[in-house]
């Protein structure tokens, strides 16, 4: 038997979730616990859920997985370790290998926080960190119904690979396009989010509601869409699109 | 791009650049809580319809690349439920499937996934009757000691109903009669989406549930009306839905027939006339456009939130209800029976049924100014 908990923290709806031979056993997010919305804290509680529905303890693992938010490791490791000012945050980056040192400093907040479950064997513990294109395409293609089937991601802010189209054929998936950061759908859908008033990350529901009062048939509706298309995104036959950074300078608020 | 840029990205929640966006569309941002115009709504349509070509065309590009007749879909722009309601009529592929906790949080499951499948190299099983997602009901379930040990504790008064049939008869009544009643049965949904185990129900039919909904339990006006928890056997009596939609992640056209004449002046009504205006006979989940956010209930994945919907049809001839998630606004759904009846109290929910137990609002203890939820949970 092979049991695997995956784990996503640090960043936004922290969840944990245990599949025993391919079974999903148990998934929870994290903030239904603790009763902090959309909570980035370590999913001890889910965790300890999942652990508790399936009668084993972390020792007994085959492997704990987790979901890996590429630029949210960058923030963190940043934020957490290193005093810097904006400014010199560019040179700061290309000249430090950081990708090896913020794996170090993940694990360490991984190990961290499984320990406030229970005591387990640090030197057990087989810990993964699958490409992060690959877990989100993996939600969407093995729990479906499909023997075969495209996949297609489409991600929200904060991510390298912003929308990817893949191929699950069987066990295995596989990546045949991306787009990249920082052209995505979803951040030019959260930028007019912002725009109109509602909270990035969770008032895109507000949005999509509202869109439907517009009127498809005025003038300053269609006027509205020319001028998107003309000067903040070109989308292309594709799918793909090419953002015009001018007009989504983010600023640090 | 510049690497300082890109951080702020990550962290900066100011997203715009407000002076050049002022410039291009003729105003200023809208405050958080500012007052919507109709010029806004233009330009939330605007973004929407863009929105919808992307996605259609990027989903084109994949059946173009892959060839395959379906097509499996998350993401956080996969929530955009309007958007993924167009792709399935636009027919490019034969079948779609979406992950109902399609952010942050399915990536757990998808991370664990990966590593059995590629890591571990295990053969997957294609499952063999839908998806195999278990309905999502994937969370913590709470025995009827652990609910009695919850109302206890706050004194609470409550009924135990033997019979589940009675039960949800007598909650046919109860919504039949205008009544909103807390519905907590079995493991809690993973995702967004509370789909029947979580729920917060009323009368799809009711003329003002959905003000009483919005105003006397959520506690803020929503734009979007309700969504309907509809039996699958009965979805084509009220929508245009070819296909099933378990996890409310597609939208779908009312029927026409019923579908009410809209007035001449309806276009010049402000945004919450044209809200409440009775566009339907299933009013409090018809959305402005004649559109609704289609739960599908199956018997095969929630057997009893099948037979609570079945019951209300027999008495009422509609299989069809209204459901919202069991929280007010800016709370996480709830998860415990603590949570749910703690939820009970500071709302004007009618009802509460926890399991078998059956909680009337009017016999349980003051409550006033126990707790201070109002602070605790910030507005969405």
């Amino acid at each position: 038997m092979i049991k695997i908990l995956g784990i996503s923290a640090f960043y936004h709806d922290s969840a944990a979730a245990l599949i025993i031979d391919g079974e999903i056993i148990a998934a929870a997010q994290e903030e239904r616990f603790t009763r902090k919305k959309h909570t980035p804290d370590f999913p001890v509680n889910a965790v300890r859920y999942c652990l508790e529905h399936s009668g084993y303890t972390i020792d007994e693992l085959d492997a704990i997985v987790f979901y890996d938010k590429p630029l949210l490791k960058f923030e963190r490791l940043l934020e957490t370790y290193y005093a810097f000012v904006p400014r010199g945050l560019r040179q700061f980056i290309v000249s430090i290998p950081v990708w090896l040192k913020e794996k170090m400093f993940l694990k360490k907040m991984l190990y961290e926080g499984l320990a406030e479950i229970e005591k387990y064997n640090k030197k057990k513990l087989k810990l993964l960190f699958p490409e992060h294109h690959l877990s989100h395409a993996a939600s969407a293609f093995y729990p479906s119904p499909f023997k075969e089937a495209a996949i297609l991601t489409v991600d929200g802010v904060g991510e390298w690979a912003t929308a990817t189209i893949c191929q699950g054929k069987d066990n295995k998936i596989s990546l045949l396009k991306e787009m990249r950061f920082p052209h995505s759908v979803g951040l030019l859908y959260s930028a007019f989010t912002f725009y109109l008033g509602f909270r990035v990350n969770s008032g895109e529901y507000k949005l999509m509601g509202l869109a439907p009062y517009g009127n498809p048939k005025s003038e300053q509706t269609k006027n509205f869409i020319k001028l998107i298309n003309k000067e903040i995104v070109t989308v292309k036959d594709d799918g793909s699109i090419w953002l015009n950074q001018k007009y989504l300078t983010m600023q640090q608020v | 791009m510049a690497e300082s840029e890109i951080l702020n990205y990550a962290t900066g929640l100011k997203m715009v650049n407000e002076s050049k966006w002022e410039k291009l569309f003729g105003f200023p941002a809208v405050k958080p809580d500012g007052k919507i115009e109709q010029k806004h709504c233009d330009l939330a349509y605007a973004i929407q319809k863009i929105t919808e070509d992307i996605v259609i065309k990027m989903a084109k590009e994949a059946k173009r690349i892959t060839g395959s007749d379906f097509l499996c879909m998350s993401g956080g722009v996969a929530l955009n439920c309007v958007a993924n309601g167009k792709l399935v009529r636009e027919n490019v592929f034969k079948e779609i499937f979406i992950q109902p906790a399609a952010g942050d949080a399915g990536g757990a499951l998808g991370a664990a996934q990966i590593a059995h499948h590629m890591y571990f190299d295990q053969k997957r099983e294609t499952p063999l009757n839908g998806d195999s997602m278990k309905g999502a009901y994937l969370g913590p379930d709470f025995s009827d000691k652990e609910a009695v040990i919850s109302f206890k504790k706050h004194k609470a008064v409550y009924h135990y109903i033997d019979s589940f049939d009675e039960l949800c008869s007598e909650v046919s009544d109860l919504i039949d009669k205008g009544n909103v009643v807390g519905w907590f049965q079995g493991r809690m949904e993973f995702g967004p989406r509370a789909l029947g185990n979580r729920s917060i129900l009323g009368d799809a039919r009711n003329k003002e549930m959905q003000k009483k909904l919005n105003l006397k339990i959520k506690y803020r006006e929503s734009f979007r009306p309700f969504a309907p928890s509809v039996l699958i056997e009965s979805s084509n009596e009220f929508f245009d839905l070819p296909v099933s939609s378990p996890y409310m992640l597609l939208i779908a056209d009312v029927n026409k027939e019923r579908r009410n004449t809209l007035p001449e002046n309806y276009n010049e009504l402000d945004l919450w006339e044209k809200l409440y205006f009775e566009r339907s006979d299933v009013q409090a989940i018809t959305h402005l456009d004649f559109s609704a956010r289609v739960q599908t209930v199956h018997k095969e994945t929630n057997p009893r939130y099948w037979q609570l919907i079945n019951t209300f049809k027999e008495k009422t001839g509609y299989g069809i209800v209204v459901n919202t998630s069991f929280n007010v606004r800016g709370e996480p759904i709830v998860c415990t029976p603590e949570d749910a009846y703690k939820c009970f109290m500071r709302t004007e929910m009618d009802y509460l049924v926890v399991n078998n137990f059956l909680l009337k609002k009017t016999e349980q203890p003051d409550w006033k100014n126990r707790d201070k939820w109002m602070v605790e949970f910030k507005p969405d």
